[in-house]
Order: C-alpha cells, then structure tokens, then sequence
C-alpha cells in the first residue's frame, strides 16, 4: 500500500510496432497538480487514456489510492476527464449535461439540483443552464466539461489540453481559473498540453516527456533550472548551448573549457560527466548580463568577450545575440529598466563583454 | 473581339473574359431548362394520375368533372382492402423487425473488428446492388425447396400444406429491409463522435447506459429515417414481392398490377393516390424529424 493518488508502475502502451508509451512510472500525490508536458505525439493523450481506462496496457500497472485498476472499465474508475473536444453531450442542456453523472446514480433529486448548482455557480455559467452546447462559446463549454468532470467528486480529474481550443487572453485567463477551483476543490489534477509556459504556469510538478519516455519528473522551477538532458533544457525555455571540454570534476560542480580561452566554473549533477569529456553548458540568456566595458568588480562572475552578431528590441527587453571569441554564441535577454542605459545603445558590430554568475551555467552530458 | 485577342495571363485578378461571360450564361440557362425537363418528367405523370383520380369518367383520357366516387368505391372493394391490409401488415411487421437488427448489424460493423467483417460488408449490400428479379427468382426457389422440405418432414399434404404466402413475404421485407436500415444507420454512426460514449463511461455510466442516454438519442435521426425508408420500400416492393408471394398473399403493389392486368380503373388512380401520399407524408415526416433534431445537436 502507499498513499499515493494514482501511481504508473512501468506502464507501456504498444500500437502494432510503435512504443506510444515506454515503461512509464509516475507517483501523484493526493491533491497535487502534475502536468505531462511534451511534444506532439509523445504519449501524452495514451498514458490519460490508460488512467482513465479508455485504452488496455501493453504492460505494467495502474494504482488509484493503492489499488491496481488495470483491468477495471472506465466507468468503475473515481477518475474523469475534461476531454480536448469537451465532448458535451449535444442533445442535452447544461444542466442535464452537468447532473449526467449524478443522474445515473441513484442521487435524489433534491441532492442533484444542489451540487449541479454548486458547480455551475463555482465556474459562473448558473444563467446558462438551459442552453444546449452548440448555443455557447467555446470558453463557456469549456467550463461546462469542467462542472460535468467534478460535479460527482472524483479522486482525479484529467485534462487534456483542455485551454488549447481557446484563445490567448481566454487561455491566460482559465489557467489561473483552473488552478484555483484545483485548490478550492483539492482533487488531484494530471493536466496534459504540449505549451510548456502553461506547465510551468500551473503544475505542482511536471512530467516532462520524450517519445513515450519521462525524461524528467520535477517541479517548475527544478525543471527549468537543473534540466537533466539537452532535451529537456531546449524543451523548456530558451537556452544557450555552448560545446564544452571537461577538465576537472568536483562535488555539483565542474571546469570545463569553451574553445581555448580560460576554464569556466560550472555546476554539474550529470552522472556521465568526466574529466576529458566533452559536455555541453547551458545558460538560460536572461541570466547573462552585457556590458559596455570591462565590468570593474566582477566577483564570483565567469566573463568572456565578444561582437554583437544581432539585436532586436522588444519594449521590456533587449535581446542579444553575441558571437563569444572562444567559439560558440550566446542569446542575452537585457531588461530595459534603466532610462539611458548604455546597453540599449549597442549596436550590431559592436565589442562587448558578457558576464553570468558561475551557478548560473550547467554542464550537460549526453 | 478585343476580350478574345487578350494574351493569357495567369493573374487571378483578371475579370472573367467576355466570351467566357457568355458561355456562362448560356450554360446556366441550359442547366436551367435540363432542371425544368427532368422535372417535368419525372412529376407530369404523378401530376396525371392524381389528376385523373379525381375524374368523373370510367375513361382515363378525358376530363369529366370532379368526383370522389373512386376512393368512395374503393372501401367497397374486397379485394384492395385485403391487399391494403396485407400491405399495411408486412410493412410494419418488416419495419420493425429490420429496423432492430439492422441497427444491431450497423452497430456491430461500425464498433467491432472481427474476422470476415470485410466480408460481411460486402455481402450486406449485396441486396442492395442486386437486381431485384434475381433476388426474387432465388428466393422463390429457397422458399419451394424449404416449404417442400418441411412439409415432406412434417407429413403436411393438401389444405394443412406450407406455401408460400404472406409469411415468405414478410421474411423477404425483412431481410432486404435489414441491409437498408443497416446502411442508413451506419452512415449516422460514421458522423459520431465517439468521445461521447467515452464521456459517458468516463462519468461512470456502463454500457447499456451510454447506450440508452447517449448513443441511441444521438442515432435516433438515423433510426428513424432507416425505419421510414424500410417501411416506403416494403409498401412499394413489388417484383420480388410478386415471386415470393402466394395465394391470399397479393399486397397491394401486387393487387393493383392485377388490377391492370384486366382493366385500366380509376381505382387505381385512387389506390396509387393514397399510396403516394402515404410515401410523401412519410419521407416529409422524416425530413422534418431530422432537420429538428439537426437544429438541436452540435452541427
Ligand atoms: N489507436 C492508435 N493506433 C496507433 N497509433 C496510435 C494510436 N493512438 C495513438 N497512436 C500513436 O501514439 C503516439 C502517441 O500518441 P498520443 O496521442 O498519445 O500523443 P500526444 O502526446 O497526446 O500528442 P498531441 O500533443 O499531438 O496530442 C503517436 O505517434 C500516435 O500516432
Ligand atoms: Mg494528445
């Protein structure tokens, strides 16, 4: 037994010859937010499909609250789903589509009208609930497969790419809305997009997902600092990727040289990593500042020099694209906060020098 | 014509060349006139013996003044009004039965995949594309060679003998009527969206009830507009009917061309009248079922 909301044990699914997913293992916690995020056809929709009972395992097993459901149908499962076309049921209104699941059973009416009411109440379509599908925009149905997906309390609730049909001020708008009714409610969420801000945005943890494989399982913020491969760190944000020599390894950390200039300092937790080896650092460009001039206190800084090969100017940042002299390129993101700042002056050609604090870069093996 | 001498260009934003106006226009009147044609054609005759059945005369060629006196002696006829109750019986009978197992048969090719099903598609629409006189030719000799077969086992000679009759007819309604209701449903099943029924299960509902909540009320347009057409075509069936049909057995298409066979009446403008307007009343009832459920599901 453990207590754990749903937990994937080395589960795969095999169409004919093709792995959709490959020996998968996930363990969500009760009333967390986890999100599998990835490109498309990576096994996203498959591995919702075997937790929501849609789709047979290949191999391994599913735990709810502890117990094995593999071979349960969809319908003895506490789980549901808002489903990436909504899947409203057309030849009912709002409020017989909300109160199916509660009309099934054998839930008296009384009950019925109060939790439909609730729910509609909590995601504001209450004025609505006489209409038909087909008479609301896609936000409103939006919102509708999500009354429908709670209105009878289950363990979890699994979307897929449930804001993808919206659009952008709408979407922004719902991943707040989301992430609020998942704390009000406390339902465990498995929240499946291929829009890694979305992710980030609101996942407790992030399953970050790679031709049926989980390349990592982690946080946002672990995931967007301490990638574990160049997938993922490419996957995730934007990254600057300079080929690199290791020359010496010590405790989560590394020197490793970039062209023929100085050794920089790294942090390192790759496994591979050896001193002789080649290896990849990364810096994510809004970590790196540009300078006018050869910075006079530099501290715990790595600093390399170079020519501005690109720059584009975005309101709020500056973005820099600097050919360094030892080889390689890096993307700065300079935020305009300054009036005046020299920076902004910088033109293509010009000589400068780039600077980031040495925990800042990570070198990769792969 | 300057618009002719134009060089060729490849510029979308060309206006159409004045020739080619022209042509246009002369193939949208000829288009016209063809709809008109096929029209006339294919209503002028309805639009005769409707006419005609309203006749005054014993002669169909000309008009007499207006009577009713042909559908008034049609309720006196013995032999229409047991054809009309023959009618009446194989086509409800046979719709309702085909209506049951061609949806079993539509739902079953469209969700399973079991060994043959390709097979077994092609062989549903079999009666479909076969020439009705075939059909009725090799069912005549299944139904003598079973009847015979029955009746040598069971010792059945004389009165008691099996024949063929109003029995074989309704089997034959059924069975061709089955692929019918079985191709129409299916075309509403191919227009289904299944995450529906997995909506359904997902919030806990087993099969049957996803069947009876969900999948039925959503093919019902189907279902019925199958129904409808089984019944219109069991009414209407008249060559393979004639072959399986047997003494006591005559429906009304069969009753009607004997009619024929002896005098051209009046009461068979009448009779075809009602029939017409029974197949129209139908297919408009179907029409306005559908467009009404149209309006409430999602396209
Ligand atoms: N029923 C099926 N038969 C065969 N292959 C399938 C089937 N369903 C999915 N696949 C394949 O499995 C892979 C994973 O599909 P899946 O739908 O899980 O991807 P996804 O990560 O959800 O992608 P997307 O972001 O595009 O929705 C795809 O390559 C797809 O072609
Ligand atoms: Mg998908």
């Amino acid at each position: 037994m453990n207590n754990y909301s749903v937990e994937l044990e080395n589960v795969s699914k095999r169409f004919g010859d093709f792995m959709a997913v490959d020996a998968i293992s996930l363990q969500i916690k009760e009333g967390e937010f986890f999100s599998l995020l990835g490109p498309s056809g990576c096994g996203k929709t498959t591995t919702l499909r075997m937790i929501a009972g849609f789709e047979q395992l290949s191999q391994g097993q599913i735990y709810l609250k502890g117990e094995p459901v593999a071979h349960l149908p969809p319908f003895k499962r506490n789980v549901n789903t808002v489903f990436q076309d909504y899947a409203l049921f057309p030849h009912m209104t709002v409020d017989q589509n909300v109160g199916f699941s509660l009309d099934i059973q054998n839930t008296t009416k009384s009950e019925r009208d109060d939790r439909v009411e609730r729910v509609l109440e909590m995601v504001h379509l209450t004025h609505l609930k006489d209409r038909r599908p087909s008479q609301l925009s896609g936000g409103q149905q939006q919102r509708v497969a999500l009354a429908r997906a709670v209105v009878n309390q289950p363990d979890v609730l699994l979307l897929d790419e449930p804001l993808s049909a919206l659009d952008l001020k709408l979407r922004q708008a719902m991943r707040l809305e989301l992430k609020q009714l998942q704390r009000q409610l406390g339902i465990t969420f498995i929240f499946v997009t291929h829009d890694q801000e979305e992710a980030l945005f609101m996942s407790d943890r992030i399953a970050v997902m790679d031709k049926g494989k989980v390349a990592q399982i982690g946080s946002p913020g672990e995931i967007y600092d301490r990638p574990v491969n160049r997938y993922v760190a490419d996957f995730i944000g934007e990254t600057n990727f300079l080929e690199c020599t290791v020359l010496e390894m010590d405790q989560d950390a590394a020197t490793v040289q970039v062209g023929e200039q100085s050794p920089w300092r790294v942090t390192c937790d790759a496994a591979g990593a050896r001193a002789g080896g080649a290896g990849v650092v990364i810096v994510r460009p809004e970590k790196i500042d540009i300078h006018v001039r050869m910075p006079a206190e530099t501290g715990q800084r790595i600093i390399a020099a170079g020519v501005i090969r690109d720059k584009v100017w975005i309101g709020t940042d500056t973005h820099f694209t600097v050919a360094l002299e030892q080889g390689g390129q890096v993307r700065v993101r300079h935020q305009n906060m300054v009036m005046g700042d020299p920076v902004i002056g910088l033109n293509t050609g010009d000589r400068v020098q780039v600077s980031w604090q040495w925990e800042a870069a990570r070198l990769l093996i792969d | 014509m300057t618009a002719a001498r134009r060089t060729p260009s490849t510029d979308a934003d060309v206006p159409i060349q004045r020739s080619d106006a022209r042509f246009l226009r002369w193939g949208k009147r000829t288009l016209g006139l063809n709809a008109v044609l096929a029209l006339f054609f294919l209503y002028a005759p309805i639009l005769v013996l409707v006419i005609f059945s309203f006749n005054d005369s014993k002669l169909a060629a000309r008009w007499e003044g207006f009577t009713l006196r042909w559908y008034g002696s049609l309720l006196q006829n013995e032999s229409i009004l047991h054809a009309t109750r023959n009618s009446l019986v194989v086509a409800l009978i046979s719709t309702a039965l085909a209506t049951v197992f061609g949806t079993m048969t539509a739902l079953a090719m469209e969700r399973f995949r079991f060994r043959g099903r390709r097979v077994y598609d092609g062989l549903l629409y079999l009666p479909i594309i076969n020439p009705e006189i075939v059909t009725g030719v090799s069912l005549l000799a299944f139904f003598s060679l079973t009847l015979s077969a029955l009746n040598q086992a069971f010792n059945l000679s004389g009165d008691s003998a099996l024949r063929t009759g109003l029995v074989t007819v309704t089997l034959t309604h059924i069975a061709f009527n089955i692929a019918f209701v079985a191709v129409v449903v299916r075309t509403t099943l191919k227009n289904f969206r299944r995450s529906l029924e997995e909506a359904a299960q997902d919030l806990g509902a087993n099969e049957w009830v996803t069947f009876r909540r969900v999948t039925l009320p959503l093919i019902a347009p189907g279902i019925l507009a199958g129904a409808l057409l089984a019944f219109t075509l069991s009414l209407d069936n008249f060559v393979i009917t004639f072959f399986v049909t047997g003494p006591g057995g005559a429906t009304l298409p069969i009753e009607v061309f004997g009619l024929i066979r002896r005098a051209i009446s009046p009461e068979i403008n009448a009779v075809s009248t009602i029939m017409l307007t029974i197949s129209v009343a139908l297919i408009v009832g179907s029409q306005v079922i559908m467009r009404r459920r149209g309006v409430m599901s999602d396209e």
